[in-house]
């Protein structure tokens, strides 16, 4: 069936869908001359509808969303709904796009599967939704229940051609997604087209899948789109979640479209950039023009015909509003069609132009007051989560935070902690782990880490996938990682535990093989002249592997390990001579046993290296509960073999008796003092025990949030009174696991990324 | 056929699902005329303002105010007056701000309309290029009048009674000053076009260590009609440079000063080489530690063929030498290419610890023989730090860098690796691949080079030696000790002695062996790939 046959049926399914429930037609009023919209946009709030600890970054605090370097409670859907009704309030024409990924992300998702989602959403006035990769985390048969029972706005998705509902194996997506739908605002007639995510939906793109989507072709549905129903709106805007790469890239190569509202990056676009479409330009006569499908596929297999049509080049607005409910962007537009206002070259056509844009980025911090319908909405889910999984149990404490990414590209403090955790997991304890980066959803914040930290961490409930691999295995497994890594800033896209591995972003000299194009070099390599003129290959790879600490062969630096062994020796850890140990290079015939998540030991992220392995076994352990089962193992803070006593922590009567930075921990004698501090009140006479203070601080803090909801402030402070948090803190500190570098928070080098 | 036939049908349904309204009477819009302040009328594109004053002293990035006559009429939707508008105006502009609003009706920077007219107020906007609009808006703000009441969106009073009181709680608040809970219509009227130059690079530079445009979003001046002469002169892993160049008194191009700019683009930019010339160029711009870039970027540029153009047209390397490594002297040189000619690499550089020894001053009575790296409080005075060879590793709990707020010993430990012109602190290498170029004796004549893009390069391996010529683009981070870095391109960047030279390893800055150094790189062709009929970006990048 022909692309324009497939648009045309969609289409028509689409306004099927809508006329049913079309109001009786009403004359239409024509605008002339300047008019006002707003667009406000929310994307990839992934299940943040409580509010969430956050270390705030430098670009966080740029953007108003706190200090930079403190740990705020921000985000939330109340929060996000006061918002958006709020910035309603105060606009003329308004608009409440959500740019999708609202499900998986924290543990509301993976008890409730996005029925509280879609219930937000729907009590905040959403006006339309798209799609996007993590509302098919469970299946396309619990995103339609989900919306079918909930959603109260139109799920816009132009890009995905889905079968037949009256199909008893179709998972029924027809019934609830739509291409397009308008709005009427005051007279002015807003067309929203939406574009759910291609790149990142597993299997999108074997055909047939599971989900029952075909996907189509961006840059030609858009145009297709605009064609449709620009004789019938005055302003076309995209709510995508193609990734600002696609959305740029279509922009370039359509005209008509006004505005594109972009998310799947996560990132802020502050302020919104401007693009001009209509990018391709003939040479020969400096016209501008966008290429026109006209035809199908030739049964030769030839490219299907297409045409140029000329247009002049008109501004898009791009917007991106961050993610994880931490901003709702508000984009103001001015438009006209006045003569008097549009520019040169202006095409009737192309309805009303915008003249004024302003865009202000909303942060969603503390002070900003919560909607109490939809407090009152979530009050059951909040319940239903505290009896269903304790999130508040505490599982350490992080003296500073635990980053998920590395200055060096390579191996960060969590993803070593990640893959450590699996590593030596009781009933995995492999030759070596691996798990993927982009895996790992957040870092863990200084402070006390909670089993709400860890499912924010990984919430997905992946479990980790033993298998057997050779070293020819192990060398592809890191060689496509080494692709991919240099694919994205020549940032390693794995972290591992058990090895070591050196990845060249800039190609290895064993794939430099002769080329003439870069297709004769494969994975994404480059054929490129060298100086003598000779083409060659440029393959990122995985240049050296090491699997195994030899014991046996100390060093002091790589030299010492061989004459071409870099990253061979591990000086981290040094016996008392200050040697570190070699690591060993792989043997491409030996065996080697991998700990992963089942998420990769099924192909996801491209690895199709372990899909194929037929050796696997899924240890139904969950990556998460060996990572909290790894930190529970850990020491309290202060710990020390030569402390003297059976628990590891130094004895103490008084604060004065502890080193700096600890203070006396012991039932009965501790106290608030007025700086918020908690103090050693008189003497333990040497029952107490020195514990971090600012351990002791900070989970008093976390205690004491617990009496936040008190009616009154008197009943506020029996409630502190009773739960004593600085007493509870201090006990609890001798105790919890410290995550410092005994326990894995740090970084060793053994993933270096060359050529970044 | 039927694919077509398809089209209307679709077309039609879908117009009759379109819900239709209708307007309000009243207020439909409000007419903005503009002059400037003389009544004079406002410039087109070829005369436009600020033309006289790019890379001219004292403004150059016209950031003074300029005003404008601004004469507001209320009209209805049939083109009429509307006499019965008597609310308040917000007035902003875009690009740029509103510093103030002057004249009869003017309330702070709102305008108060008298049945549907507000004429002659004054405009001074300031921060503008391009085409910039001036805008007006109904938001429902009305001044407070001149007495001692609070405003209604200060007095603990629901005086719209909507359930909402004051501001910021009822959204009919524009601001706490607002003397009405009442919600504004949302008209809005936009002005003509003010056309204004774009910035040069040097005036998104600032002409100075920071960016006058931090978070604004700025197109910057690429026409050579216009002096502008933008020329790629680097791609990296997350961005490219660019220069923008003038004929100097040889005739040949170089940098102007300010005149070199990183965009940060989070990726190699598709599509781009060395040598290109840069035909759009916009973005966000920012300051990030002291590093003016542009990011989220928009661009375009011109392929450059030696065939049709001519040569490629990269600068010379600007020459750093001994006494330079300061501020007044870098930061023109700023994200543009620059070489180090005949320094040494550091000689120490080592994951070993160093050793803690006392610090005790060489005249106890010299009041001016300080500790360089004591600390006020919780820490001790006399700590100092040994390096050797192989020891300069400070990240002594190894969580992967340096914690300048709560670990003492280690900041206190980088602060003396600073202190020593060869020490180069191991954490910095491993994290971030710089090292460090020794030009003098002082810790202030060394620079930071981060060879990262070269693969092989090793600094460890050639400790203590002279490089002939390191060059690359000069990058200024305020988050160390050392606050500019060369970043090499790529290998051809590096010019390294013969291994068996033992003259030219040990030749020191000034001796009469630096005329017999080994050439420097060929700028021309110095990590340039030009397009070829074979390699032409077509199916790559």
């Amino acid at each position: 069936m022909s692309l324009r046959r497939v648009l045309a049926a969609s289409a028509l399914l689409g306004a099927a869908a809508l006329s049913s429930g079309c109001p009786p037609a009403q004359k239409s009023v024509q605008l002339n001359g300047q008019v006002s919209l707003t667009l406000i946009h929310t994307s990839d709030i992934h299940s943040r509808l409580f509010p969430y600890d956050f270390q705030i970054g430098t670009i966080d605090a740029q953007l108003g969303l706190g200090p930079a370097d403190t740990v705020q409670r921000i985000g939330g859907a109340a929060k996000v709904s006061h918002i958006v009704g709020r910035e309603r309030a105060r606009s003329e024409r308004v608009l409440h796009l959500d740019g999708g990924d609202c499900f998986q992300g924290a543990p509301v998702f993976n008890f409730f599967r996005g029925e509280a989602e879609v219930k937000a959403l729907s009590m905040m006035g959403t006006d339309a939704m798209i799609p996007a990769n993590h509302e098919f985390d469970l299946g396309p048969t619990n995103l339609v229940s989900q919306l079918e029972r909930w959603a109260t706005f139109p799920i816009l998705a132009a890009n995905y051609k889905l079968g037949d509902i009256r199909d008893p194996r179709d998972p029924g997506l027809g019934r609830v997604f739509t291409p397009w739908t308008s709005f009427n605002l005051g007279g002015l007639r807003v067309g929203v087209v939406g574009f759910g995510n291609l790149s990142t939906v597993s299997s999108l793109f074997d055909q047939p899948n599971s989900l029952g989507i075909v996907p189509l072709e961006t840059v030609e549905v858009a145009q297709f789109y605009v064609d449709l129903i620009r004789p019938y709106v005055d302003v076309v805007v995209l709510v995508t979640h193609l990734g600002l790469e696609t959305d740029q890239h279509m922009i370039a190569e359509t005209s008509g479209i006004d505005v594109v509202l972009g998310g799947h990056n996560h990132i802020v676009l502050q302020p919104p950039k401007s693009i001009d479409d209509c990018q391709n330009v003939e040479p020969e006569t400096g016209r501008h023009y966008i290429s026109i499908l006209t035809g199908d596929a030739q049964p030769s297999g030839a490219a299907p015909k297409h045409e140029r049509r000329y247009c002049n080049p008109r501004r898009v607005i791009l917007a991106h509003s961050g993610a994880f409910a931490r901003y709702v962007g508000r984009l103001d537009l001015v438009l006209s069609n006045s003569a008097a206002d549009v520019p040169p070259g202006y095409d009737p056509i192309d309805g009303f132009e915008v003249l004024q844009s302003d865009y202000k980025l909303i942060p969603v911090t503390e002070d900003v007051p919560e909607d109490p319908q939809i407090v009152e909405l979530l009050e059951p889910y909040r319940v239903g989560l505290g009896a269903l999984a304790d999130l508040d149990l505490l599982v350490g404490y992080a003296p500073s935070a635990v980053s998920r990414s590395a200055t060096s590209g390579g191996d960060s403090p969590l993803g070593n902690m990640v893959a450590t955790a699996a590593w030596l997991r009781q009933g995995v304890q492999t030759d070596f782990a691996m798990t993927n980066t982009t895996g790992i959803r957040a870092e863990i914040p200084p402070g006390p880490i909670t089993l709400e930290t860890m499912y924010n961490v990984f919430p997905f409930d992946n479990s980790i996938a033993k298998m057997q691999l050779s070293g020819v295995e192990v060398q592809e497994l890191f060689d496509f990682s080494a692709r991919r890594s240099a694919s994205r800033a020549c940032t390693s896209q794995v972290q591992i535990a058990g090895a070591r591995v050196v990845m060249n972003c800039d190609g290895c000299e064993r794939l430099a093989v002769p080329c003439s194009v870069d297709d004769d070099c494969g994975f994404g390599g480059q054929c490129t002249p060298r100086e003598n003129g000779e083409k060659r290959c440029r393959v990122p790879c995985a240049e050296h592997i090491y699997v195994g600490r030899d014991a046996n062969r100390p060093c002091q630096r790589d030299q010492d390990c061989g004459p071409q062994a870099l990253g061979a020796c591990d000086t981290f850890k040094v016996d008392e001579s200050g040697n570190g140990r070699c690591w060993t290079e792989i043997d491409s015939i030996a065996s080697y046993e991998l700990a992963t998540s089942n998420y990769l030991a099924s192909g996801g992220s491209g690895f199709s290296v372990l899909k194929r392995n037929t050796t696997q076994l899924d240890t139904k352990i969950q990556q998460r509960d060996a990572l909290i089962d790894f930190i529970r193992s850990g020491r309290p803070c202060g710990w020390s073999a030569s402390s003297g006593t059976s628990d590891g922590l130094v004895a103490c009567g008084v604060d004065s008796d502890c080193p700096t930075g600890s203070a006396c921990a012991c039932v009965g004698h501790v106290t608030r003092g007025a700086n918020g501090a908690c103090t050693t009140d008189g003497s333990c006479e040497g029952a107490g025990r020195c514990v971090a203070s600012a351990c002791r601080d900070d989970l008093a803090r976390f205690h004491e949030r617990s009496c936040e909801g008190a009616r009154s402030a008197a009943s506020k402070q029996a409630c502190i009174d009773t739960v004593n948090p600085c007493e509870l803190g201090g006990e609890e500190c001798k105790f919890v696991a410290c995550v410092d570098q005994r326990v894995g928070n740090f970084t060793d080098g053994r993933l270096i990324m060359v050529g970044r | 056929m039927r694919s077509r036939a398809l089209l209307p049908l679709a077309c039609l349904a879908l117009s009759a699902c379109v819900v239709e309204g209708k307007l309000d009477k009243g207020t439909y819009r409000v007419e903005v005329a503009l002059t400037m302040a003389d009544g004079s009328p406002l410039p087109g594109e070829d005369d436009a303002l600020c033309l006289d004053l790019r890379g001219a002293a004292p403004d150059p990035a016209c950031r003074a105010p300029r005003a404008f006559k601004m004469d507001l009429v209320a009209r209805d939707a049939s083109g009429e007056v509307d006499t019965s508008f008597n609310g308040a105006v917000r007035v902003t502009v875009r690009p740029g701000t509103v510093i103030r609003v002057t004249g009869d009706a003017a309330s702070g920077r709102n305008v108060k309309l008298t049945d549907g007219v507000a004429s002659g107020q004054i405009v001074e906007v300031s921060g503008t290029f391009g085409p910039t609009r001036i805008t007006v808006e109904d938001i429902g703000f009305v001044p407070q009048p001149a007495t001692d009441a609070d405003p209604a969106c200060a007095n603990g009073v629901d005086d719209d009674r909507d359930g909402l009181i004051d501001f910021p709680a009822d959204p009919g608040c524009a601001y706490a000053n607002d003397d009405s809970e009442t919600t504004g219509t949302g008209i809005v009227g936009v002005s003509p076009t003010i056309w204004f130059a774009y910035p040069n690079i040097s005036d998104v530079q600032g002409w100075g260590t920071a960016t006058p445009f931090s978070g604004e979003s700025v197109v910057v001046e690429t026409r050579p009609e216009r002096g502008a002469n933008l020329i790629v002169t680097r791609l990296s892993s997350t961005g490219m440079f660019v220069s923008d160049l003038q004929k100097d008194a040889a005739g040949a191009w170089a940098p102007k000063p300010y005149g070199g700019l990183y965009v940060f683009n989070f990726a190699v930019p598709p599509g781009v080489r060395v040598c290109d010339r840069v035909t759009y160029l916009s973005g966000t711009m920012s300051e990030f530690f002291g590093y003016t870039e542009l990011s989220f970027p928009s661009f375009s540029v011109h392929p450059w063929q030696t065939e049709v153009d001519g040569p490629c047209q990269v600068p010379e390397p600007r020459i750093i030498g001994n006494g330079d490594v300061k501020d007044a002297v870098l930061e023109p040189l700023e994200a543009g290419l620059v070489r180090v000619s005949g320094a040494h690499v550091g000689g120490k550089l080592g994951s070993k610890f160093p050793v803690e020894t006392r610090w005790q001053p060489v005249d106890p009575n010299d009041p001016k023989d300080q500790n360089p790296c004591g600390r006020v409080a919780n820490t001790s005075t006399d700590v100092k730090y040994a390096f050797s060879a192989d020891a300069t590793n400070c990240d002594f709990d190894g969580s992967g860098s340096i914690d300048f707020s709560k670990d003492l010993a280690e900041a206190t430990c980088s602060c003396w690796c600073y202190q020593d012109p060869e020490c180069t602190q191991y954490d910095t290498f491993r994290g971030r691949g710089t090292f460090r170029m020794v030009l003098g004796p002082t810790p202030n004549d060394t620079i930071q080079v981060n060879a990262g893009a070269v693969t092989g390069f090793s600094p460890v391996k050639l400790r203590g030696q002279t490089l002939p010529h390191i060059q690359g683009t000069l990058a200024n981070f305020s988050g160390g000790n050392l606050n500019w870095t060369i970043e090499v391109r790529c290998g051809d960047d590096i010019v390294e002695c013969p291994p068996e030279d033992a003259a030219c390893l040990a030749c020191v800055p000034g001796a009469s062996c630096q005329a017999s150094l080994p050439k420097p790189p060929n700028t021309q062709t110095a990590c340039v790939k030009l397009r070829t009929s074979t390699d032409d970006d077509s199916d790559s990048n």
